[in-house]
């Protein structure tokens, strides 16, 4: 696997599930890697702990960020990946059911990319996971750094 | 002691020496000139007139005694008669000067005691004696002299006839005594200054009642602002509560939507058609409580963002509001009335919400095989400085006997399948008009239609 698509921070097992099918369904992406709150989200980015010595690391294309995380929350997540030289120019897309105007404003405050509160509607639901993917996977032209660190 | 007695008096101690003199002079004079010639009548003899006048001047002196006698015992018994009066009014005078409850000074311009009663050192602790030899500088607080010379001298200017104010005066023991002052002078008869005439009446006990009511406002203003503060703190958490529930809801029922939607795409050859209108079901009402919190969030998020007054045309937020409400509902013919509304400060984007609320409710709740019949107009209530703003429909009406219900949170009228909704639109326009310092009510007739109401104060300041 020589390179990663999306990485998915998600702490709830079936809205993981639910989006990792979602991109399956609209043929968007198989290369995904699910990790289930912010400090794993860290260590995956940073090679640390259970990641210290996995070969099979890559940047991510896109990463899909929850903020309402146990350990470390999203806010914090996105903090320290536009902290770092390696990790703040991935895009980031801010994926919660949080409508609050506080959370919206700190995030894009923080450097996300996008914000997009999750539909209850499963078909919405989907379609947005799914042009979420389609516009970060196929429409976005990200810099030259991050495309030639993937290939 | 009044004036004109007085000068009665005068005149008759003046004229009665004079009146007496007269009234003997011209009795005498007559009875000179005709009693020697009345006596000629009657004799002739010298002997016999000789002695006759002898008797007739004895007899004019005792007369002449008792009319002197009889005069000036009239006039004394008047002079008499007037002082007897005037030493019983001054005994009333000074009973009433010492036995009076309140403090009475007399003193001359340059603070002279000239008289002073009892209760007057009473009231400062002193005896007569000591208070003798302590002058006003002694007595009044010294913040309280320069104001009071002041007003005398006016008195004595005849700028002021009298005056009442509030002073401080300083007794025995140093303890402050609050004292409600009336001055004035006494004039004598002819209207000129004589002394100062003060009263003075001890009213520490009234100030003191004052001041513990002040006391007492204060502290229960302090009580009043954390009570609020509590109130507020409560209100803040059953906001954030509903907030959390409402948000930590969505996470599961997205779970069921996706998983029954899941069931149905990928696994429609296991599932009877049976279990497939259940799923069904399942999906439609996880949607309708999708909706219910949305309302929900967006209700508490409603108290928690800030207003934004600003003045602007009522007219034009309306003609916006009525296209957007006829572009949803494009499917029905309305028929919109609209009057000038004019200005209005508030907040315009939530008055919009109050407006798309009422005037969609106005048109959703239509009666079959009947267009809906809008009319919007608005009155000035010039006695509440106000402007109530009237929506009337030709809907369903509601019965009034639950319109108690009309504006709370998720209560419904009208079942869903009638029409549906989740009861949280009107509760919005309250809690809108509210946070404006209006008020929102209705009127209705079942099968005839509704009129809601809703007042906006004229000066709406920011709060």
């Amino acid at each position: 696997m020589a390179q990663l698509d999306i990485l998915l921070c998600e702490d709830n097992k079936l809205d993981a599930d639910l989006t990792i099918r979602a991109l399956k369904k609209h043929n968007v992406t198989n290369n995904i890697v699910w990790v289930k709150d912010g400090e794993e989200t860290l260590d995956y980015l940073f090679r640390r702990g259970q990641y210290s010595n996995s070969s099979a690391i890559h940047t991510p294309k896109v990463i899909l960020l929850d903020l309402k995380m146990p350990k470390i929350d999203g806010l914090t997540v996105l903090k320290e990946i536009r902290a770092h030289e390696d990790t703040k120019i991935i895009p980031v897309v801010i994926m919660t059911s949080s409508q609050e105007e506080s959370d919206i404003a700190e995030s894009y405050d923080l450097g996300a990319n996008s914000y997009i509160v999750k539909p209850v509607d499963f078909q919405k639901f989907m379609d947005s996971v799914a042009e979420v993917g389609l516009y970060w996977m196929l429409h976005n032209r990200p810099p030259k750094t991050l495309k030639s660190e993937n290939s | 002691m009044q004036p004109k007695n007085s000068n009665r008096i005068d005149a008759i101690i003046k004229r009665s020496p004079l009146v007496i003199a007269g009234v003997y002079l011209i009795f005498s004079s007559i009875w000179i000139v005709y009693s020697d010639s009345w006596v000629l009548n009657f004799y002739d003899e010298p002997e016999a007139i000789t002695k006759i006048q002898t008797y007739k001047g004895w007899f004019f002196v005792s007369l002449s005694s008792i009319v002197i006698y009889l005069l000036i015992l009239s006039s004394n018994q008047t002079i008499l008669k007037y002082f007897k009066n005037k030493l019983r009014v001054e005994n009333i005078y000074e009973a009433t000067f010492d036995q009076a409850a309140v403090g009475i000074v007399h003193h001359d311009e340059k603070y002279n005691w000239m008289r002073f009663n009892e209760k007057f050192s009473d009231m400062l602790q002193y005896s007569k004696s000591e208070l003798m030899n302590l002058s006003i500088e002694d007595l009044v607080h010294p913040d309280d002299l320069d104001y009071g010379k002041e007003l005398d001298q006016k008195v004595l200017d005849g700028e002021l006839n009298s005056y009442q104010i509030e002073k401080r005066y300083r007794r025995k023991d140093d303890s402050i005594m609050h004292v409600l002052l009336s001055k004035t002078i006494a004039k004598d008869t002819d209207n000129q200054y004589m002394f100062f005439v003060s009263v003075l009446k001890d009213i520490t006990y009234l100030k003191q009642i004052e001041s513990k009511l002040e006391d007492f406002n204060s502290q229960l203003e302090l009580q009043v602002e954390e009570r609020t503060k509590q109130l507020e703190a409560i209100n803040d958490e059953l906001e954030s509560f509903s907030y959390s529930v409402s948000h930590d809801l969505r996470s599961p029922l997205r779970a069921i939507s996706g998983y029954s939607n899941l069931l149905i795409e990928d696994h429609q050859d296991v599932i009877n058609s049976e279990g497939k209108e259940f799923l069904d079901i399942i999906k439609s009402e996880v949607s309708r409580m999708g909706h219910l919190i949305d309302d929900l969030l967006a209700f508490s998020k409603l108290s928690r963002t800030g207003m934004q007054f600003v003045e602007f045309s009522m007219d034009d937020l309306v003609q916006k509001c009525i296209e957007e409400v006829t572009r949803v509902s494009s499917n029905k013919v309305v028929h919109f009335d609209v009057d000038k509304l004019g200005i209005v400060n508030g907040d315009p984007n939530l008055l919009k919400q109050v407006w798309i609320n009422l005037l969609s409710n106005a048109v959703k709740y239509h009666r079959k095989n009947v267009h809906p019949e809008i009319k919007i107009s608005s009155i000035e209530d010039v006695e509440n400085q106000q402007i109530i703003y009237t929506i009337k429909d030709n809907g369903v009406g509601f019965d009034m006997k639950y319109s108690d219900k009309l504006f709370g949170v998720f209560q419904r009228l009208h079942s869903d399948a009638e029409f549906e909704g989740t009861g949280i639109g009107l509760a919005l326009v309250k809690r809108i008009i509210n946070r404006h310092k209006g008020e929102v009510w209705a009127e209705s007739e079942p099968g005839v239609g509704s009129v809601f109401y809703f007042s906006i104060p004229n000066k709406n300041k920011h709060n």
